[in-house]
């Protein structure tokens, strides 16, 4: 299952040296007083040198979409509803703000550090079924949504491709900012209390003839002997390659509308255990490789220094 | 008897095809590079030529000098031109004292993407770089400038928005001192594909530019064009040996000759784009006449760098503003057929200098000297100012703009005292003439009191015919005698 990993992974890094390779490659086609659009590239003729390339400083604001995904293994002896099978993946919206500063290598290539506040909120809604201490299956409708924060450092190289358009490629550091919170938010559809069913026999977030309800966890996990741990990640590691167009607002004002892509090496938390009420020894479900990646939009003010 | 007729007919046929056939050499020129060298701009009738090359680390702008020797290397131009990233293109007056050129970065920051900059010559360097600013220049590429010979019109090329496509050509008109806003030349010169290196020949009229629009043979083509009272006709191309499958740019005629430089990077070159040389230039522009001198202290023969005006004495306009070299003292500048000009010199410490040049229509095609000798500021130099038509003591017409440049003259040396001296020819009695150039005399005081300028500062005195310019009696030199003269006090 590791090496499966690796072989995703590396397809997506050899996505990005493709799109880096293409950027480098337009990237030689600069304007000159000859040609509006550029010189084509020969092997002989690369000159770094064409672009005028201001040290900059800047503020941005804008969307994430997050992606998560996960694993999930069921002991096929314990039965499980199908409104399980709905928390293998989740998506969502939330913002993020940011600061960065562009320091020029040469006149195409820049180092960009930018610095955010950046929230990963996801969740997912999901009808199916679920079983009761007896063994019945009832309707369920079960939502759930994690809320984190992050401050996320991102050190990048900025490819000019010309004037306006750029490419950026770059690792990323997510470091968690307060702690990962997780909305469950079962609804038995039939009438069927909650405390019928062993997922949800809490008491403490539950009394009997509640049929549905919202309760907030942080994320952990539970060991044989019943010991609960954090087991948010909260250092994490990815990679993130974007492309922005640089529209002059005035002489050295830009509006930068910038899309990227954030795959996250890391996963947002360790695996996590349920486990059999009556025997804390029987792992019922796994879930593993909790995957998070994110597509983020963003509007940024560059300031030419 | 028909055969022969035939005969005749075929050999008149042939002869006619022949003709046509006009064999031209494309030579390419002996300073090009294996890199990109284009955009040549001729100064001093050839004798320079800017370009453009990218033969050391991004494009700069090399010039090159004609010698009995033939051209010199290439030198790479000092002074703060080629201060920047990607520099060239550059358009220079004819007098080689002032250019406008492109540059991503001149030294200082633009107004976006490739601007257009301006530079004087200045003690034998080129300084004084400008930014064209937001009349000129955009946020979008603007290249590849192009200067009439008077200086004032510049052709450019841009593809900012709102053009016809792609990029075209724009104009705008002025002086050094600034430009009127930039337009777009419209059809049937620009198109929805690019239209590139306009160049506006010596006569001011035959333009020519390169296009890729379909029709052509290939990549860009030269195509040429007339201005004719404000529009221009429609684009030719000239086909083989000019175009080829290759791109070709930057179509130079130069003046009253057979030669046109052009840029192109067909195979067989040097590398990239060069510089070639067509010749006979199967289409010259219209003839002009190529005034060239030196302007001189008139007492130490001291090559001075001074302000030169040439107006149209007909419409009193000024048609150029130029400025003789600060080092050699050359001047050098393109007139029109069918004219009449006042070439004006001014420098300060100078008394200034102006004379009257009158082009017949015919007189074309030909290049002349006229040397400028400048009298310094002191006391007892005279200038001459107006001549009288026979027996009349009222101004001409003519004569405005010369007694204009007095008033200035005064008006900026506060301190200046003047005596102003009115002469005849030899003919009449003593006390006619003496009446006479005592009117002349007071005709130019009034003129100058009437402008503004203190009658304490003038004084007026007529000599009648005792101290002639001429001594001959011919009608020539009677009506250069018929005069008033300016003399400094101080």
């Amino acid at each position: 299952m590791k090496g499966t990993v690796n072989m995703k992974y590396s397809r997506y890094l050899i996505a990005y040296f493709i799109l880096l390779f293409f950027a480098i490659s337009i990237g030689f086609a600069q304007e000159d007083v000859l040609r509006p659009h550029g010189k084509k590239a020969s092997s002989e003729d690369v000159d770094w040198s064409y672009k005028r390339n201001p040290f900059i400083i800047g503020v941005e604001a804008g969307l994430n979409f997050n992606m998560f995904s996960q694993t999930m293994v069921w002991d096929p002896n314990f039965p499980h509803g199908t409104v399980w099978n709905g928390l293998k993946s989740a998506n969502g919206l939330s913002p993020h703000f940011g600061v960065l500063v562009d320091v020029p290598i040469n006149k195409s290539l820049s180092v960009q550090f930018r610095v955010s506040y950046d929230m990963k909120n996801y969740g997912t809604t999901t009808n199916g079924t679920d079983y009761d201490f007896n063994g019945f299956s009832h309707d369920m409708n079960l939502g759930v949504d994690v809320s984190s924060a992050y401050i996320t450092l991102t050190p990048l190289l900025r490819i000019n491709i010309n004037d306006r358009l750029f490419f950026t490629v770059g690792p990323t550091f997510h470091f968690l900012a307060g702690d990962m919170e997780t909305k469950w938010s079962p609804n038995s559809l039939d009438g069927t209390q909650l405390n019928d069913f062993p997922f949800w026999f809490r008491n403490n977030w539950f009394q009997t003839g509640q049929v549905t309800g919202t309760a907030v966890e942080k994320e952990i996990d539970l060991d044989q002997n019943g010991n609960v741990n954090l087991v948010q990640k909260t250092t994490r590691v990815g990679l993130e390659g974007g492309v922005g167009y640089k529209i002059p607002l005035s002489k050295s004002i830009y509006l930068v509308p910038q899309g990227r892509f954030q795959l996250i090496l890391t996963p947002v938390t360790g695996d996590t255990h349920w486990r059999d009420i009556n025997n804390l020894n029987s792992v019922v479900e796994t879930s593993s490789k909790k995957m998070l990646n994110s597509i983020q939009l963003a509007l940024a003010l560059w300031f030419e220094i | 008897m028909r055969k022969i007729y035939i005969l005749l007919v075929i050999f008149i046929a042939s002869s006619l095809l022949f003709a046509q056939q006009k064999k031209i050499d494309i030579i390419s020129a002996e300073f090009n590079s294996s890199y990109d060298d284009f955009a040549p701009s001729l100064t001093q009738n050839g004798r320079l030529i800017y370009f453009t090359s990218d033969r050391d680390d991004g494009q700069k702008v090399y010039v090159v000098e004609r010698t009995s020797d033939g051209w010199t290397v290439p030198e790479e131009l000092k002074g703060d031109v080629n201060d920047g990233e990607q520099i060239g293109s550059v358009a220079v007056t004819p007098d080689g004292q002032f250019m406008v050129f492109a540059a991503y970065e001149a030294g200082k920051e633009g107004l976006g993407r490739t601007d257009l900059y301006s530079a004087r010559r200045v003690n034998g360097e080129w300084t004084d770089v400008q930014n064209l600013g937001p009349n000129v220049n955009s946020y979008e590429w603007d290249s590849q400038p192009a200067l009439s010979s008077d200086g004032n019109t510049l052709y450019f090329a841009s593809d900012r928005p709102g053009g016809k496509g792609g990029s075209d050509i724009y104009m705008c008109t002025g002086t050094r001192g600034g430009w009127s806003k930039a337009v777009n030349i419209g059809s049937p010169v620009n198109s929805p594909s690019n239209e590139m290196s306009p160049v506006i020949a010596a006569d001011n009229k035959s333009m020519t530019f390169a296009s890729d629009k379909d029709g052509g043979m290939g990549g860009y083509d030269i195509y040429l064009t007339k201005n004719q009272g404000g529009g221009f006709t429609a684009p030719f191309n000239p086909g083989v040996p000019i175009n080829s499958a290759s791109d070709e740019f930057f179509y130079v005629a130069k003046a009253n000759s057979d030669i046109a430089y052009f840029s192109s990077d067909r195979p067989g070159g040097a590398g990239g784009f060069d510089i070639y040389m067509a010749v006979p230039n199967p289409y010259p522009s219209e003839a002009v006449v190529l005034v060239q001198g030196t302007v001189q202290d008139a007492i130490t023969n001291q090559p001075l760098g001074s302000d030169i005006t040439v107006t149209d004495l007909r419409t009193g306009k000024k048609v150029a503003d130029l400025r003789s070299d600060d080092v050699t003292g050359n001047y050098f500048v393109v007139l029109q057929p069918g004219k009449t000009y006042s070439i004006t010199s001014e420098r300060d410490g100078y008394l200034f200098y102006s004379d009257r040049y009158e082009v017949l229509p015919t007189e074309t095609g030909h290049e002349e000297t006229k040397n400028i000798y400048l009298s310094p500021l002191e006391s007892g130099n005279t200038r001459l100012l107006v001549f009288f038509d026979y027996d009349k003591s009222e101004l001409k017409e003519e004569s405005i703009p010369e007694l204009e440049r007095v008033i200035e003259f005064l008006k900026d040396n506060p301190e200046i005292k003047i005596q102003i001296e009115g002469h005849t020819d030899d003919v009449g009695t003593d006390d006619y003439n003496n009446k006479l150039s005592n009117e002349r005399a007071s005709s130019v005081k009034s003129y100058l009191i009437n402008a503004g300028i203190e009658a304490n500062r003038i004084k007026s005195v007529g000599y009648g015919k005792k101290k002639p310019l001429k001594k001959e009696t011919t009608d020539e030199a009677r009506a250069m005698n018929r005069r008033v003269a300016m003399r400094i006090l101080k």
